[in-house]
């Protein structure tokens, strides 16, 4: 179910009433089946790989929690070699879990490239021309993020970070509560847990729904008004592959891909926060305002949160602690120098950190790419610092200056937009042609002709809206990092005119100008297909 | 506590106005419809005191049937509340509206070969028919459900937002401009009359066209199948027979003329005959064909008609005194009309409309 379509706005409010009238002890039944029902609508195979998954992820943790639970009753000198045993057996389950989520991610990305290799076997054993993969596999509902979530779910388990959760029904809810399903954000199992069950705490309060429905409204506008908007100038310009293009038109585009990104994941996230909030379940920021950002590692400090403290915490720390790893760490800095071996760690860790990160994201070269370019301008980053900073203090560059923190900000966001680049344009060869045709054929005078829009089915007025929407983002992006809090908390502080005015330009504007209608395909969100 | 209360009723009620205004500032500015003659029908109609009888159909009615003429024989206050591709959801609706006005004796019904075959899906598509109607609605239960019932999901939001269906127009400046200057004249805000290049709504619902036929091409033929009236086409009949009953209304079917040449590409124009005169029959609804009138009494040329299947200005004079005549009792029915059109054809003193 699109979270963009008036049925899913009419199964929130049901959802929401029957909420309201059960018992509270009974309330996260209700989400259950409200979850149950939603993924059963986008389709029910979906539903039984969510489930089989599941499956897995409780019965590994509720078996290493057994585990846990006999190690602590074990003499710690004594029982050593049993305790150890036991250990070993944990790890094997855990591993063994480990490879079929990660082989069933792997599979279900990579069926594409399975699929040519399937097909090309049946050419060979089949007379006759033509090929296609005679399997066809439609990509798991929200399949990265429950994957995700379960895997670090069983991980924190055996790192005894919490005890497994007994319940089968009240485990599934975690797995596939709806308002996250379908992009994220990855939250943790035990953030969601007091929220979910502990009844008592949940009241209906029109505070807290006028709040909801603010953050909804919000996350409209920016998937509705600005992020589908812009998608149709980057498909006309770049998708699209057009004959003829200006290099400039293409700059733009490049450019505004990166606040479509933003823009649709970000209008998602809170879309899917708010309809959680109207539950009284408080979902992981996934946004810190990366706008602000004023350096290519801050940004993605700031960008899909939930995801970067995941790869923080299960891949990089654990390895960074490892003592294989930091065996060979110390004997790159024995050899060649204290700088060195930090040196090797990080960028160690940062390319297999970001070439994961780039093949999640996507199959072929480009994500690959993708991944390598990121890997590597945090390894410059990491590199240079020092001589930045010396750089910049022999340049008396005024670090707290205005102009300096712009300059930082546009140099980040281009260096993100470098990024879209490579995954934009589909493969690494157009990736190329729009680069030399940028430079070649940039010409500013196309960015203000009508005509060149018009020629690529693009409405000029379009622009100028695009140029509102990216403003009032904005502005309220630098409002919030301000003070600090929330949109909704600066509108509630305003008198009950100016709260009119702007509640109702916010809804004129989605429901006059925004993207959706018969004109329009249905789109989904730029992530669902993780 | 109270003070939050109404502070929140406030804030929605202020939001809601804000809206609204919003909403109504662009559609002034983005819809231009100057030269729509539905809009000056429907306030015609809203302002009615009361209708006697009124002619619902398509374009072919609302070019054919003069309510002037009629009204003038039949000492009556009549109305022709007929619009372009009207298909019979909409005339259901349409008089629904009409009998809210009140006093309606009588309701003629257009039965046309071209429009029985109604689908609703193929209708749900092609939107701009409905909206002719829906956008001048007043906001009523019947309006909703016309809406609901005619269109799509995916088309509500314009259907009951017609600035939203034509927000683009906010991109061109003249456009706004020119429709700003358009609807601040006199005439705009008093529903004068509006007129075209080649026709003029002359009121209570009839336009005048001045154009005459010329073929430049041939019709596309229609196959008369076995069970041509379509059942989507059934079920309105059926609400507007019962609906009639229940208001005291009577109500008659009929088929305007269309050129013999069109009736000839239509191919078995007899079968279709049937099929009407079966339905009119089982619904015990009086029905007459104006296509089988004696050409003696009913002389129609080329010249009488804008198109192949519509009658202009000239032709809608002759037509509607025929009618009116008719219906006022001055003309005897076996006079008028043939048993068939076959019948018709061999009486016949030669097939108008083959003029080339």
């Amino acid at each position: 179910m699109n979270f963009c379509t008036l049925e899913f706005v009419i199964f929130v409010l049901l959802v929401a009433m029957v909420y309201f009238i059960v018992k509270p002890s009974k309330r996260w039944i209700v989400l259950l089946v409200g979850s149950l029902v939603f993924f059963a609508l986008s389709g029910w195979k979906y539903l039984l790989y969510a489930f089989l998954l599941s499956t897995i992820f409780f019965g590994t943790a509720n078996w290493i929690d057994k585990n846990n639970f006999k190690q602590s009753l074990l003499d710690e000198v004594q029982d050593k070699g049993e305790k150890n045993l036991l250990h070993q057996k944990s790890r094997r389950i855990l591993f063994t879990m480990i490879i079929l989520v990660v082989g069933n991610l792997v599979f279900n990305k990579y069926w594409n490239l399975f699929g040519e290799l399937i097909g090309a076997i049946q050419i060979l054993l089949k007379s006759g021309g033509g090929y296609k993969c005679s399997v066809e596999w439609m990509l798991p509902l929200g399949l990265s993020y429950y994957t995700f979530s379960g895997m670090g779910y069983v991980l924190d388990v055996y790192w005894k970070r919490y005890p497994s959760e007994k319940n089968f029904a009240k485990f599934i809810l975690y797995i596939i509560y709806f308002p996250h399903i379908i992009q994220g954000p990855i939250v943790r199992y035990h953030k969601l847990q007091n929220q979910f069950f502990d009844s008592s705490r949940i009241k209906f309060d029109s505070g807290r729904m006028a709040q909801a429905g603010v953050r909804i409204t919000w996350g409209y506008f920016k998937k509705l008004f600005i992020a589908d908007r812009i998608a149709g100038l980057v498909n006309a310009v770049i998708i699209a592959q057009p004959q003829e293009v200006s290099g400039s038109l293409q700059f733009l585009a490049i450019v505004l891909s990166g606040v479509w990104l933003y823009a649709d994941f970000s209008g998602y996230m809170d879309i899917a926060g708010g309809v959680s909030n109207i539950f009284g379940i408080e979902i992981n920021q996934n946004f810190n305002h990366p706008l602000s950002a004023r350096s290519v590692p801050e940004w993605w400090r700031r960008w899909h949160m939930s995801l970067s403290s995941w790869w923080k915490d299960y891949i990089y720390m654990p390895l960074a602690v490892s003592g294989k790893f930091i065996r060979r760490c110390a004997k790159i800095k024995e050899k060649y120098g204290k700088r060195a071996g930090n040196l090797f760690k990080d960028v160690v860790l940062l390319f297999l950190i970001w070439v994961t990160t780039g093949l999640w994201h996507g199959t072929g070269m480009t994500y690959l790419a993708w991944g390598i370019y990121f890997a590597f301008l945090f390894t410059l980053s990491v590199t240079f610092s020092p001589w930045n900073k010396k750089v910049v203090q022999k340049l008396h560059i005024n670090t707290d200056g205005r102009t300096w923190k712009i300059f930082q900000k546009v140099r980040t966001y281009l260096l993100f937009c470098g990024g879209r680049l490579l995954t934009v344009p589909g493969s690494l060869e157009y990736s190329a042609r729009i680069v030399k045709n940028m430079v070649v054929n940039f010409n500013a005078s196309d960015l203000i002709n009508a005509d060149e829009y018009v020629s690529l089915g693009i409405y000029p007025g379009d622009i100028g809206f695009v140029a509102a929407g990216l403003f009032i983002l904005l502005l309220v992006d630098n409002i919030e990092e301000k003070n600090k809090e929330n949109i909704c908390y600066w509108i509630f502080s305003r008198n009950w005119f100016i709260r009119s005015v702007i509640y109702a330009s916010i809804i004129v504007a989605i429901f006059l100008f925004g993207i959706y209608g018969e004109e329009y395909s249905l789109s989904g969100f730029a992530y669902q297909n993780f | 506590m109270w003070k939050k209360v109404i502070k929140k009723i406030c804030i929605l009620l202020c939001t809601a106005y804000i809206m609204v205004v919003a909403v109504a500032v662009v559609g002034y500015f983005v819809n231009n419809d100057t030269k729509s003659y539905t809009r000056v029908l429907m306030h015609e109609l809203y302002e009615q005191e009361e209708i006697d009888s009124i002619f619902i159909g398509a374009s072919h009615v609302y070019r054919g049937v003069n309510p002037w003429i009629v009204d003038e024989i039949w000492g009556e206050n009549t109305f022709n509340l007929s619009t372009s591709s009207q298909t019979i959801d909409g005339s259901y609706a349409l008089l629904k509206e009409a009998n809210k006005i009140g006093g309606i004796k009588c309701c003629y019904l257009e039965v046309s070969a071209r429009m029985v075959c109604y689908n609703k899906e193929t209708r749900q598509s092609d939107v701009t028919a409905s909206y002719i109607i829906s956008d001048y609605m007043r906001l009523s239960l019947n309006k909703v459900l016309y809406i609901l019932n005619a269109m799509e999901p995916k088309n509500y939001i314009n259907a009951f937002c017609p600035a939203r269906r034509n927000w683009r127009k906010i991109y061109s400046f003249g456009f706004m401009r020119d429709t700003f200057q358009n609807k601040s004249e006199k005439g705009y805000k008093e529903y004068d009359y509006v007129e075209n290049e080649t026709e003029y709504y002359a009121g209570k619902g009839f336009v005048y066209s001045r154009d005459v036929v010329t073929y430049t091409g041939t019709e596309e033929p229609i196959d008369i199948t076995e069970n041509y009236i379509s059942d989507d086409y059934l079920f309105y009949f059926a609400k507007i027979v019962k609906y009639c009953r229940e208001n005291d209304i009577e109500l008659v079917c009929f088929s305007m003329p269309m050129t013999q040449r069109l009736i000839g590409q239509l191919g078995n124009y007899d079968s279709y005959l049937k099929q009407v005169r079966d339905l009119c029959e089982r619904y015990e609804v009086l029905y007459y064909d104006f296509n089988c009138a004696n050409q003696a009494l009913l002389d129609l040329q080329d010249s009488d008609f804008k198109d192949a299947n519509h009658l202009n200005g000239k032709g809608a004079e002759k037509f509607s005194r025929v009618f009116a005549d008719f219906f006022a009792g001055k003309i005897d029915e076996r006079e008028l009309f043939y048993s068939s059109y076959a019948e018709k054809k061999l009486d016949s003193k030669g097939i108008f409309g083959c003029q080339e």
